[in-house]
């Protein structure tokens, strides 16, 4: 894998607590972390420059997760895209599965689990390159 | 002399004490919602099961939403306090901690898992079955 401090990642997540800790725990594991607290926010800063994946919480009432993950790919479609979701995973493939959503992380998860996740996000990213 | 319902009186005049108006009709007692049709009765009581299902799995789900973001919270702050701490007891406690946050981890995957009606029976107290054998840990 790419050194750790090379690899930037967007953070959107409107509750304060989570994305604070979510943040930590990425930059305890090495990672570049930008945090936003808002779509609009989220959306400027993925213009403004290239990263190497977004994470983004599904658990926001007023988000239409389709639309805002095809804004994304019509910015940057080779950035990989993952959600952190709270409900069985056959319920996002059914209603995601053909969105542009590449990774699902279930809550909770553990400083492994979000290892992993950057991990398999930037061999995607290689093998799209 | 007045009862505190006011019916003697109401019996000495000789007052239908059917009247009252709170009173459900025949027909409002064959009307009621819960009461299975003579269809559902045909079918047997396979609507009833899927009712419960539909039940089970709401109140699954609905728990594995709400829980999930709290329990993140406190595992994620017990694995960046395990990758800091240093000193042995404090991390043996962290560690158990763990242990148990990963165990109520497993029990929202369960939940999340749940694809049919099927209650355990623990000496009359009656559980959803979700494999509450035992407490597993993660991979």
């Amino acid at each position: 894998m790419r050194d750790a401090k090379k690899t930037e990642i967007l953070l959107w997540d409107k509750h304060s607590t989570e994305r604070e800790l979510v943040e930590e725990m990425l930059t305890n594991l090495g990672f570049k972390v930008t945090a936003v607290s808002n779509e609009h926010d989220c959306l400027r800063e993925f213009s403004s420059r290239k990263y190497d994946l977004v994470i983004f919480d599904q658990g926001l009432p007023d988000l239409d997760v389709r639309r805002f993950v095809d804004e994304l790919a019509e910015i940057d479609q080779m950035t990989p895209i993952a959600m952190m979701a709270t409900l069985a995973v056959e319920f996002y493939q059914e209603r995601f599965g053909d969105s542009n959503i590449d990774f699902l992380i279930v809550k909770p998860f553990e400083l492994v689990q979000l290892r992993r996740l950057v991990e398999e996000a930037v061999e995607l990213a290689e093998r799209l390159k | 002399m007045t009862d505190e319902f006011e019916t003697q009186g109401d019996r000495r005049r000789g007052k239908d004490r059917r009247s009252d108006t709170n009173r459900r009709s025949g027909r409002d007692r064959r009307s009621g919602t819960e009461r299975r049709t003579s269809k559902d009765r045909r079918a047997g009581w396979g609507k009833v099961d899927q009712e419960r299902l539909r039940g089970a799995l709401t109140a699954a789900a609905t728990v594995a939403h709400l829980f999930s973001q709290p329990l993140t919270i406190v595992i994620g702050h017990v694995d960046l306090l395990l990758s800091k701490v240093e000193d042995g007891a404090t991390r043996k406690k962290l560690e158990i901690i763990k242990e148990q946050l990963q165990s109520l981890s497993m029990t929202l995957q369960d939940l999340r898992s749940l694809r049919q009606y099927k209650t355990v029976d623990l000496d009359g107290l009656v559980l959803l079955d979700i494999a509450l054998r035992k407490v597993r840990k993660l991979d």
